[in-house]
């Protein structure tokens, strides 16, 4: 046998095991290291998977396309075709009813639960017959009434009361303003209320979610030409249609987030390994000592490593899939788990070995004799240079210690600096959150009531809501009694002029919106073609921004310098040829709903001449959290007089958003507190690690006289030495880190707004101060249930 | 008069069939400004007894006395400001503060309690010692006999009432044994202090003023 051969795995295993039997609190708190960061990744992965598996779920549940204005026997002939794979008919009605105080609408469709998910019944049947209806729990709860099957129910159809039946119930725990009321398909077909309305087809069609999106739009359309649908009736599942087009980005995105936090937790784990290490530097010489090569010296400590995480993993494994569990229940998936649990723990080994490769390197070096020295650390010393001698407080034997420790405290700043971001990015994430700015998104933004024409979607009319405009409900005098209304800031009236494009074969229903000379913003936006004021007054042209989606909508492409050919009406008809002046992909932000096809003021009055084109009155209080409910009554005493003004306010927004506000907040502040967690126990996990690796050196200091409050002294000023500049670098750091974050997720959540969030901030320093001295005072005592004597003898 | 005393001291480690007796009941007085020599075997319970006289350890039963305090009845900073004012120990592995100069651990137990070093009285112990070129050394660039000078220096310098010592000459070479223990001696008669000290070595511990054997946790002999 070769002399370097080393025939001895198992020995080395039961050393490994040994040793970490033997430093129970050491090795506490390295498990509960790897715990934490491998929980971390873990559940990291977990959220995001969990959250592309919610959605898809919610897909796999959803019709790919609408076919609107269709008849029973379109349907019929939809269905049976085999590019189909379910067909579901469908018919909404949008009249709002209002029965005591509470809003509801009609809707026909069938209870389904798979393929395309309809409702769910929690109890009862399907209505059948004409007078059967369901309705959620929360329908009855808001009347006031209890939920039970056979209920009779009379309804107020707007002038018309109609007593039903409840054959069954929903329980959708949702929050809204307008009920559903599902009527049967003999109501649909018969009732006044209904009867006129053209059904909508749900369809999923046959494969879809395998096909690349081109191909898949054509099987859309090429169904809707079969059978008579308009392009302008197609409406293709926009979120459908993404995930065809998503590809590998959310897997980059799992990769790239699931990175960063390793390489946090990497260097965590490295710390606390090499804190281990070099506290039992002694114990190691011994080893090299006795004829333990270098290879085993580090194989011993890789073992120990591995022993860790074979106990970690399962925990690991188990607090992260309760937490994805509790955080995103709609996203938990079994295999996914599997999956993604067996990578992770793959890489939680690959992470450890690589954290305590060093460290074992570091061992292997130690020389025997140095090691066999009682009096050697493990640490850097300083040199022998003359330095003055300082009186001998605990604050200056903190100065030395540190100084002679410089390399070790090193590592776990970056650690707890990690810590540190990781706390900031996640209490920055959480003080952005502004429940009032996810409800003033898009056309909330700078007003809190609209009043706008009713416009019942359910019964088209050729011009819109020109007919309404035409009755000048929307009035000035309107305008005025609205501005006179105390604490009403401003009233802003949206113009908007409705016609019927004719271009390239297509037909559709479009608003037009005025540009004044003042509109610089559109004369500036990147466009094709000609979109100067002066040449669209002077041609009577029209600018088309934000084009792709008419252009998808309707399947034509505009061309500037081409004549769309319009139909309007003033009470009277019209038709007018109008120039395509310009044409941009870009569009302007706006406070209220975007428009995007304009002509100039000047235009519209030739067209339409003194008619009233307000559309929407947008209206803004002063001091909305005192007077907005005051405000709100007094518009809607005025819009009452009115039965074709509709009144939306941001309070009723602010109801609809509700749910999905308490979903989003549980899950950003699962997340966030998860994170936070992270870094405080870091921090702990870090600073016990630390007193329990210099247990015989403290021993040693009580034993020359030092008092209990003298090491705690000390270990306080050394804490503080530390932590001051790592309190600097998590704040400054950190801050920057959350900016960055929120900056990066304004892009989908454009109500998230960045704000120093300092009451963490403070928490966090305050734990940064006290809690190293909490955990290093509760440690000492601990360490003290041991007599001095045998701590003085301790060895690693 | 009698600075240091105890009375059926016991330690006992474990229970039943592992019960292990370091002391079994030792009582015994040691007079102020003796030289007291402990000898034994291996195991026979020397380190235990000097360990219970300096405060460092519990009883299982039975009382230590020093310079008329009971020290079982103190709090551990008690015990601790007591044994950086009264008691100098010299521990076997040195223990010193590895992350201290030579110079700096001499004076820790001395300006922990705030007082100021006696530099005359240092420069003396140090130059005896032949520490004085390597005061700004760490620990851990000396040679064992080093270090256990320098844990000698550290306990002389307080200048407690007791100086403990456990086995002190067990690393020097025999020229600076002998040194030590004179300046063990020396410095006890002039500071009245009375010196404890564990050893294997004959010759001192019949230069000691008594020469005490524990066998089995107990006394076996007792010569002045």
């Amino acid at each position: 046998m070769k002399l370097d051969k080393n025939n001895n795995g198992k020995i080395l295993f039961r050393i490994a095991k040994n040793n970490l039997l033997s430093r129970p609190l050491a090795s506490i708190l390295s498990l509960l290291s790897i715990i934490l960061a491998s929980t971390l990744v873990l559940t990291v992965a977990f959220y995001l998977t969990g959250t592309e598996e919610a959605e898809q779920r919610i897909l796999d549940n959803m019709q790919h396309v609408m076919y609107m204005n269709v008849t029973e026997e379109q349907v019929s002939e939809i269905a049976s075709d085999e590019k189909t794979e379910m067909t579901v008919p469908y018919k909404p009605c949008d009249t709002e009813f209002e029965v005591d105080g509470v809003r509801f609408n009609l809707v026909y469709y069938d209870s389904i639960e798979e393929g395309i998910r309809t409702y769910i019944l929690s109890e009862g049947d399907a209505p059948e017959r004409y007078n059967e209806i369901v309705v959620d729990k929360a329908f009855m709860s808001a009347l006031g009434k209890e939920a039970s099957i056979g209920t009779t129910l009379t309804l107020d159809l707007n002038g018309r009361t109609e007593d039903f039946i409840i054959c069954g119930y929903t329980d959708d725990h949702y929050s809204t303003l307008n009920h559903p009321v599902r009527v049967s398909r003999a109501f649909a077909d018969q009732s006044p209320e209904m009867k006129e309305i053209p059904y909508t087809a749900l369809v999923r069609l046959s494969g879809a979610s395998d096909m690349p999106v081109s191909t898949f739009t054509t099987a859309v359309y090429q169904i809707a030409l079969d059978y008579g649908v308009e392009r302008a009736d197609v409406n293709i599942n926009g979120k459908f249609e993404e995930s065809l087009q998503d590809g590998n980005t959310s897997f980059y995105a799992i990769f790239f987030l699931s990175a960063v936090i390793a390489l946090a937790c990497g260097i965590v784990i490295y710390s606390i390994f090499y804190l281990s290490v070099t506290s039992r530097v002694q114990q190691i010489g011994q080893f090299l000592t006795i004829g333990m090569t270098q290879k085993q010296v580090r194989k011993m400590i890789r073992r120990e490593g591995l022993l860790l995480n074979l106990i970690s993993i399962p925990v690991s494994l188990l607090i992260s899939g309760i937490i994805s569990l509790i955080l995103l229940p709609d996203g938990w998936d079994v295999r996914n788990f599997c999956l993604l649990g067996a990578v992770f723990s793959i890489l939680s080994i690959v992470i450890v070995q690589i954290s305590i490769g060093k460290p074992a390197s570091i061992a292997s070096k130690v020389s025997p004799i140095e090691a066999s020295r009682s009096s050697f650390s493990g640490d850097e010393s300083t040199d022998d240079k003359k330095v003055g001698h300082h009186r001998l407080t605990p604050f200056r034997l903190a100065l030395m210690s540190n100084r002679n420790s410089r390399k070790k405290w090193r590592f776990i700043s970056v650690s707890l600096a990690f810590g540190g971001i990781l706390f900031m990015v996640a209490a920055v994430w959480i003080s952005a959150w502004d429940d009032d700015a996810y409800s003033r998104q898009n056309s909330f933004q700078d007003s809190e009531y609209h009043i706008s024409y009713l416009y019942d979607h359910s019964y088209p009319r050729t011009y819109g809501i020109t007919d309404m405009q035409l009755t000048d409900h929307l009035s000035q005098e309107l305008r005025e009694e609205i501005e006179a209304i105390p604490h009403v800031k401003s009233v802003h009236v949206e113009q908007e002029a409705f016609g019927n494009i004719s271009y390239q074969g297509a037909t559709f229903l479009q608003s037009f919106s005025p540009l004044t000379a003042e509109s610089e913003e559109y004369f500036q936006l990147d466009a094709e073609g000609n979109n100067t004021y002066e040449y669209m007054a002077e041609h009577d042209a029209i600018l088309i921004t934000d084009k792709d989606f008419s252009e998808n909508i309707n399947g034509i492409t505009f061309i500037p310098g081409e004549k769309i050919t319009l139909n309007y009406f003033d009470g009277k008809e019209h038709t007018v040829e109008l120039e395509i002046a310009a044409v941009s992909s870009e569009g302007v932000r706006t406070n209220t709903d975007r428009p995007t096809f304009f002509m100039t003021d000047q235009t519209m009055k030739k067209l339409w001449g003194n008619m009233n084109t307000a559309s929407t009155f947008y209206i803004t209080a002063e001091n909305y959290e005192e007077n907005g409910d005051a405000v709100e009554n007094a518009i809607r005493n005025l819009t009452d007089r009115y039965s074709d003004l509709s009144l939306w306010t941001l309070r009723e927004q602010k109801i609809e958003d509700s749910a999905a506000i308490a979903q989003q907040k549980a899950q950003i502040y699962g997340i966030s507190v998860f994170l936070i967690l992270f870094g405080i126990f870091n921090l702990i996990n870090t600073v016990l690690s630390s007193i329990a690796s210099r247990r015989k050196e403290l021993s040693m200091l009580e034993s020359v006289g030092m008092q209990q409050k003298q090491i705690v002294s000390m270990l306080f000023y050394e804490n503080l030495l530390h932590m001051i500049p790592n309190m600097l670098v998590t704040l400054i750091a950190g801050t920057l880190a959350g900016y960055g974050f929120i900056s990066f997720m304004q892009k989908s959540a454009g109500y998230l707004t960045f704000q120093f969030p300092v009451i963490p901030a403070i928490l966090y320093c305050i734990c940064l101060i006290f809690l190293p001295l909490v955990a290093s005072a509760l440690c000492l005592r601990m360490q003290n249930k041991v007599s001095l004597v045998d701590r003085i003898k301790y060895t690693e | 008069m009698n600075i240091l005393s105890t009375n059926s001291l016991t330690k006992y480690y474990g229970s039943g069939p592992s019960l292990v007796k370091a002391l079994d009941g030792v009582t015994l007085e040691i007079e102020q400004g003796s030289f007291t020599a402990i000898v034994g075997t291996s195991g026979s319970g020397k380190s235990t007894l000097l360990h219970m006289l300096g405060g460092l350890d519990t009883p299982t039963s039975g009382s230590v006395c020093v310079d008329g305090q009971e020290l079982s009845s103190m709090e551990p900073n008690e015990l601790a400001i007591f044994r950086r004012r009264k008691i100098g120990f010299i521990f076997q592995n040195y223990n010193l503060i590895p992350s201290l100069s030579v110079y700096d651990n001499i004076v820790l137990p001395v300006e922990l309690d705030g007082r100021t070093v006696d530099q005359l009285y240092l420069n003396e112990i140090t130059d005896t010692l032949g520490l004085s070129d390597k005061l700004n050394r760490k620990p851990n660039k000396l040679s064992g006999g080093q270090q256990q000078r320098v844990a000698i220096a550290r306990a002389l310098a307080a200048k407690p009432a007791i100086i403990l010592a456990d086995e002190p000459t067990g690393n020097p070479d025999s020229h600076t044994s002998q040194e030590v223990v004179g300046l063990l001696k020396a410095t006890g008669r002039q500071f009245h202090q009375t010196i404890v000290m564990i050893t294997h070595n004959d010759e001192i511990a019949q230069t000691a003023d008594r020469a005490i054997r524990i066998e089995d946790g107990r006394i076996a002999e007792s010569r002045w």
